[in-house]
């Protein structure tokens, strides 16, 4: 299975979990432009960015090997971006060698991943929704994004087992057989998708679903997550700051 | 092409933000004003029957593998503006839960495979459509036209949107981009096509579903 790491750790029972999910969504969204906007030759405030991340991810109990593990996610896009750099005449701002350019990229692209990663596995999709459903999100909107995230997974296994059966029976034949094998595999995802669909609705409305998503615990925002979030920016406006 | 956070500079992904949000605030005011109830469901399942889609593999030769867009299926399928929807959505997914594709270039990807691949794709493909005559045949030629430019011009995008940035130069990039894609375009064209036909030979009544 391959979808078996989505929020696998964000049930866990720590602070940074408890906390309300627009605290560590605005926390995490004001964290990726810092480091975006951070310029390439300050070292030493990446280095410290890195060590805020992994203190979270500590805090969390999320295990950093995990985290690192689906970091690796950016490697395609900055080995593209490699392969452009020695076409580069000369550095957009004429003052940056090609290696801040590479280390530029690949520094900001990763930090960012890492934030993410932290947000993502001490926050579980539905409360993060919910979340943005309370920043006034269009409520169509939130209500497509959570129908698609819980037939998300179903959807998967179904590719899954089409795609293992495709494996076992060869996998192979002449490209246009493949093309053909392929295309008929998503043909038939499409009808079985869309009839699934049809009872999905009659059920949930048979249960009572009135369109509004239902929290066991809902969050609220308490005085420890504005303590914290204080705390958070402070931190990283004097690591911008000072060092 | 779902491009991290870092590759392009404020003022880009800025300006791609407020496009792609004024676009999807567009796009679901008239979908809320022109659909039944029942459909936002269908269109919260067909954006996980893309995703799903997207994750299947196409060996291509040498042990890589290719992966279908989408975008210009969705869009003949539900309408444009559904099929821009549903693109969103699965890029938004992806970012938040595979970090594939940055946060404060969301927009600038939305843009790229919500705007150019799905709603221009689909205009194209109807375009082309007009221009030939409607008889089933045309209909899957410009299903092909549609799938390849919104292949090539979401690439193109792309490029251009790395070049402003200064994150590379938009001689080399620009041609690399739109050839590899150029080449990509071709199987998506072609899956598109066949998935439709496909449709149109099982289910022909689910092409006739309402549009927005």
């Amino acid at each position: 299975m391959r979808h078996d790491f989505i929020d696998k750790y964000s049930g866990l029972d720590t602070g940074i979990h408890h906390l309300d999910s627009r605290t560590k969504f605005l926390g995490s969204l004001f964290f990726i432009i810092v480091i975006v906007l951070t310029p390439p030759d300050k070292f030493l405030q990446f280095v410290l960015f890195f060590l805020v991340l992994v203190s979270l991810m500590l805090m969390s109990r999320v295990p950093l090997l995990y985290v690192f593990k689906r970091s690796l996610v950016i490697i395609p896009f900055v080995g593209l971006f490699i392969f452009f750099i020695p076409f580069i005449k000369r550095s957009p701002s004429a003052v940056w060698s090609k290696g801040l350019l590479i280390w530029n990229v690949f520094i900001k692209s990763y930090l960012a991943v890492l934030s993410l990663i932290v947000l993502t596995s001490t926050t579980s999709f539905h409360r993060l929704l919910a979340g943005l459903e309370k920043m006034k999100v269009s409520k169509i909107f939130i209500l497509i994004l959570s129908f698609m995230y819980r037939y998300l997974f179903v959807l998967i296994e179904e590719v899954e087992q089409m795609e293992r059966a495709w494996r076992s029976k060869g996998y192979s034949g002449t490209l246009g057989f493949k093309i053909r094998t392929f295309s008929q595999i998503i043909g038939v995802l499409f009808i079985r998708t869309y009839e699934k669909a049809e009872r999905v609705y009659q059920s949930m409305l048979s249960r009572g679903f009135s369109g509004d998503i239902r929290i066991l615990t809902p969050d609220g925002i308490k005085s420890k997550d504005i303590i914290l979030i204080s705390i958070f920016s402070i931190m990283i406006i004097i690591i911008r700051r000072i060092f | 092409m779902h491009i991290p956070d870092g590759f392009l500079d404020p003022k880009t992904w800025i300006t791609f933000n407020i496009l792609s949000a004024s676009g999807i605030t567009f796009a679901l005011n008239r979908i809320k004003k022109q659909i039944e109830e029942k459909s936002i469901p269908l269109i919260g399942v067909m954006a996980a029957f893309i995703f799903a889609a997207q994750m299947i593999n196409f060996p291509v030769a040498g042990g890589t593998s290719g992966h279908f867009m989408g975008g210009v299926l969705a869009g003949i399928l539900l309408g444009p503006l559904t099929g821009f929807v549903v693109l969103s959505t699965v890029l938004i997914i992806q970012c938040f839960i595979f970090q594939d594709g940055g946060l404060t270039v969301l927009g600038a990807n939305i843009f790229n495979m919500g705007i150019i691949g799905s709603v221009l794709g689909t205009y194209l493909y109807r375009f082309f459509f007009k221009l030939l005559g409607s008889n089933k045949n045309n209909s899957l030629v410009s299903a092909f036209a549609g799938a390849w430019f919104s292949i090539v011009l979401a690439a193109i995008s792309c490029a251009v949107q790395l070049a402003v940035s200064g994150t590379v130069p938009l001689i080399t990039a620009l041609p690399a981009m739109a050839g590899i894609h150029a080449l990509i375009g071709i199987g998506e064209g072609i899956i598109t096509v066949l998935v439709l036909s496909y449709i149109q030979r099982v289910r022909p009544d689910l092409l006739e579903v309402q549009k927005v």
